[in-house]
This record gives C-alpha cells, sequence and structure tokens, in this order.
C-alpha cells in the first residue's frame, strides 16, 4: 500500500537535489542520508513511545483492580498480588521487550552512522553497539524460555553486524549500507511487528479500563439518584465524573501509543529494503521519502503523546 | 465464519468490544439489584479473560485452539444480535455464560506465558 504523497518542502528539496545530482551522474554515497536522518530521528521517538507505553502498562493494571477492590470493598493480599495475575507483562517479559526495542534503536543508529559519516570507526562502532544490544535481546529471550531454542530474529541481526563490520573495513559504506538494510529485513519487520500487537493488546485494556470508569461514573450518579432525597451537590459532582470519564472515553483515539507509529515505521522501513534492493532511481527515492515523510508525521503525533501520558493528564 | 482466520490480537479486540457492550448494558440496572451482580461478575470473568489473553501470545491457527476462538467467534455474534435488547435480556446472558464457560477451555490450552520469543520465531 502507498501511502498519501505528503511532501515537506524539505523533502522536495532532498528530492530534488539527489535527482539532479543523479541526472548528471555523480557517485551517490550520501543518497540515502536525509530520508534516514529522518527515519531514524522518528524511529526514535516511536521506540520511546512504545517504551513509554511498555512502563505504564502494569501500573493501569494495578490501578484498574486496585479500583476494582475498593468499590467492591474486597479484601486485598499480597499473596493475591505476588501471583502475578495483577500485572500484563511479566517482568521477564518486559526485559525482553526492553531488549527488542534496544535492538531497533541500535540498528537505527547503524544505518544512521552508515549514511551520515564517511568514518569507517563510527559505523563500526554502530555495528559493535548493535551487536551488544542483540547479545542483550538473546540473554532475556534465553531467561525467559527455553534457553536452547534459537532466536530466529537475533540471528539475523547478528549475520547484520558481520556483514557490515566486513563491508566497514573494507571502506565499501555503500554496500555496507545497502546490506545492513536488505540483511535486517525480516529481523526489524518481525520486531516491528510484534511490538506493534504488543501496543494494540495494551491498547485494549486501557480502553476496558476507562470502559469500567465510564460506567462507575454512570453508576455513582444513578445510585444518588435512588437515594430519599438526593444531595444536589453530590449529582453536580457525579455529573462531573461522568463529564470527566466521557472526555477521557472519546480522546481514546488520541491514546493509541506508539501503535499508529509502528505502522508507519514499518511502511517507511520497507521502502528503505526496496530502496536499498532498487537501481535507485528517482521513483525509487520519491517512494523513499514519501513513506519516511508519513513515518516523521506520526512521530510527530507520537511525540505529543508521550508528552501527555508523561505529564499523568493522559 | 468459522472459516477465517481470527488472530490473537483480533481475538482480544473482540473481548473488548463484549467488555465495552457488557458495561453499557450494566448501566441499564442499578448496582447491587440481581441482574446487575450477575453481570458484574461476567465483567470480571471477560476481565480476567482478556487479560490471560494478553499475557499469553499463541497462535490461533493450532487445530484446537483454533476450534476455541471459531466458537467463541460464533458465540460473540449471538450476543451482538441480542445485547442492546433488554427483552432478550435471558438469552444474552445464556450466551455470555457460554462465551466465558469457552474462554476457560481455551484459557486451559495456552503455552505457558509469556515473551516475543514465539512471535519472533513466527
Amino acid at each position: 500500500m502507498r501511502l498519501t504523497p505528503n511532501f515537506s518542502s524539505g523533502s522536495k528539496l532532498a528530492f530534488l537535489v539527489v535527482t539532479v545530482f543523479m541526472l548528471a551522474g555523480c557517485p551517490k554515497p550520501a543518497l540515502y542520508r536525509e530520508p534516514i536522518v529522518r527515519y531514524q530521528q522518528a524511529s526514535t521517538v516511536v521506540i520511546e513511545g512504545a517504551r513509554t507505553e511498555y512502563g505504564l502498562a502494569n501500573s493501569r493494571e494495578y490501578d484498574s483492580l486496585l479500583n476494582a477492590h475498593l468499590a467492591k470493598r474486597e479484601r486485598i493480599s499480597l499473596s493475591e498480588i505476588d501471583k502475578g495475575d495483577w500485572r500484563v507483562i511479566s517482568a521477564d517479559a518486559l526485559a525482553v521487550r526492553m531488549s527488542a526495542l534496544d535492538a531497533l534503536t541500535k540498528h537505527g543508529k547503524l544505518l544512521l552512522a552508515l549514511a551520515s559519516s564517511d568514518a569507517p570507526d563510527r559505523a563500526k562502532d554502530a555495528a559493535n553497539s548493535l551487536d551488544d544490544a542483540v547479545k542483550g535481546l538473546r540473554l532475556s529471550l534465553n531467561n525467559n524460555t527455553a534457553p536452547d531454542t534459537v532466536d530466529a530474529k537475533a540471528t539475523a541481526f547478528a549475520g547484520v553486524v558481520a556483514e557490515v563490520t566486513k563491508l566497514t573495513l573494507e571502506a565499501k559504506i555503500q554496500k555496507a549500507l545497502d546490506s545492513a538494510i536488505k540483511s535486517s529485513e525480516s529481523a526489524v519487520e518481525g520486531l516491528i511487528v510484534s511490538i506493534k500487537d504488543d501496543m494494540a493488546n495494551l491498547y485494549e485494556r486501557r480502553r476496558n479500563s476507562l470502559s469500567l470508569s465510564r460506567k462507575s461514573a454512570v453508576d455513582a450518579y444513578n445510585l444518588e439518584l435512588t437515594q430519599k432525597i438526593p444531595d444536589a451537590e453530590k449529582l453536580k459532582k457525579n455529573i462531573s465524573g461522568i463529564k470527566k470519564a466521557e472526555e477521557d472515553w472519546d480522546g481514546l483515539q488520541l491514546m493509541l501509543g506508539a501503535g499508529p507509529g509502528l505502522d508507519a515505521m514499518l511502511q517507511a522501513h520497507q521502502e528503505l529494503v526496496v530502496y536499498a534492493k532498487s537501481p535507485k532511481n528517482p521513483q525509487d527515492f520519491s517512494e523513499l521519502v514519501e513513506a519516511v515523510d508519513a513515518f516523521v508525521s506520526s512521530a510527530t503525533v507520537i511525540a505529543d503523546s508521550i508528552k501527555v501520558l508523561r505529564s499523568g493528564k493522559e | 465464519m468459522s472459516s477465517d482466520i481470527i488472530s490473537y490480537t483480533d481475538l482480544i479486540r473482540a473481548v473488548g468490544d463484549l467488555i465495552v457492550r457488557v458495561d453499557v448494558l450494566s448501566t441499564e440496572f442499578d448496582p447491587g439489584v440481581p441482574k446487575r451482580l450477575i453481570l458484574d461478575d461476567i465483567r470480571d470473568d471477560l476481565d480476567v479473560f482478556q487479560r490471560k489473553l494478553v499475557r499469553a501470545y499463541f497462535d490461533t491457527t493450532t487445530p484446537q485452539i483454533k476450534s476455541k476462538v471459531d466458537s467463541l467467534s460464533n458465540i460473540n455474534s449471538e450476543i451482538k444480535k441480542t445485547i442492546s435488547d433488554l427483552d432478550k435480556f435471558t438469552k444474552t446472558l445464556e450466551q455470555l455464560v457460554k462465551f466465558i464457560e469457552v474462554g476457560q477451555e481455551l484459557v486451559k490450552l495456552l503455552p505457558v506465558p509469556l515473551s516475543l520469543r514465539s512471535a519472533l520465531l513466527v
């Protein structure tokens, strides 16, 4: 699926510059620079958004469950909490997710180093950094489940590191960049899809919790109405509670977390792969720019959403 | 409908839709009245079911699991037909209870939770 064209003036300029250079038959060591820099910047935001969502997931569950206990005047025991049923993501599973996000971050940094620098050392460092992240991911996977199972995606990343390091040492930066993108296709996209699914599921838990808040707000008002002489002040307060719950409910669409950003990231990465495999003509480049533009737009929305989440105003 | 593959995330979303519908229905009754108490219990069960699903990534295409997921989908379709009609409350309740029973059967089939590992290996 092609995204709706949304060229920023900067992108148009980059497109024109590249087109002119290509028509002039110039070499293309920095051809990826502009879209990759923007891809990396947007990735950083989206990955941070996912980190924030993961970080809030269990506390939201606790809030919801504690409120439910309060509403029903039910006992709370630590053994009940310790059973782990109150968490939507276990500590081990959370560690895996953080490692996966780290690997994605390091992969983006590697692309950036390759695209924006002619210094092989910088790219080599970035490759080593990705290597460390992959080791971290493998370790957390192994801590979490059977240690003898090889993780396909982590292995794919390891292949990227080896190839890129080799090409970087040979000062074949352009080839290394193509390789870093092409050979990580399934690893990056597999991780993005998995995290995207997580975000969709956490969104559902959020929706569940807000639906309960709506119900509780309406209940409070209706209960007051059942009193022999309903208290006017309490009724007013209850109405305010309903208004707040409805506002939150309507605002749910704006609280999608990193989900849509991950969709755009997936699209942009797919275009990066297509471009890396392509003969790199202007049409290929314009499609890449288009996808990256959409990704940047999506990341901008997420950046605002993260601010709201962190300020506790959600 | 049964021939369609319902994904893991689709199932979680469907349970979420059902929870929202049950909440809407619940507010037709004052807290504490018998019908409402039953709906509150059902809501709690659906909530626990959804949380367990979120914790446990699984493949909905394996035959045993697919059979349960398809049943849930069919029951859900039946619930949608009646849940907005208070005159059909009994029928709705029967289907909701059935949904939870099948959900509990599904939970018993789920793998031990969970990491991204299973997702990454797909």
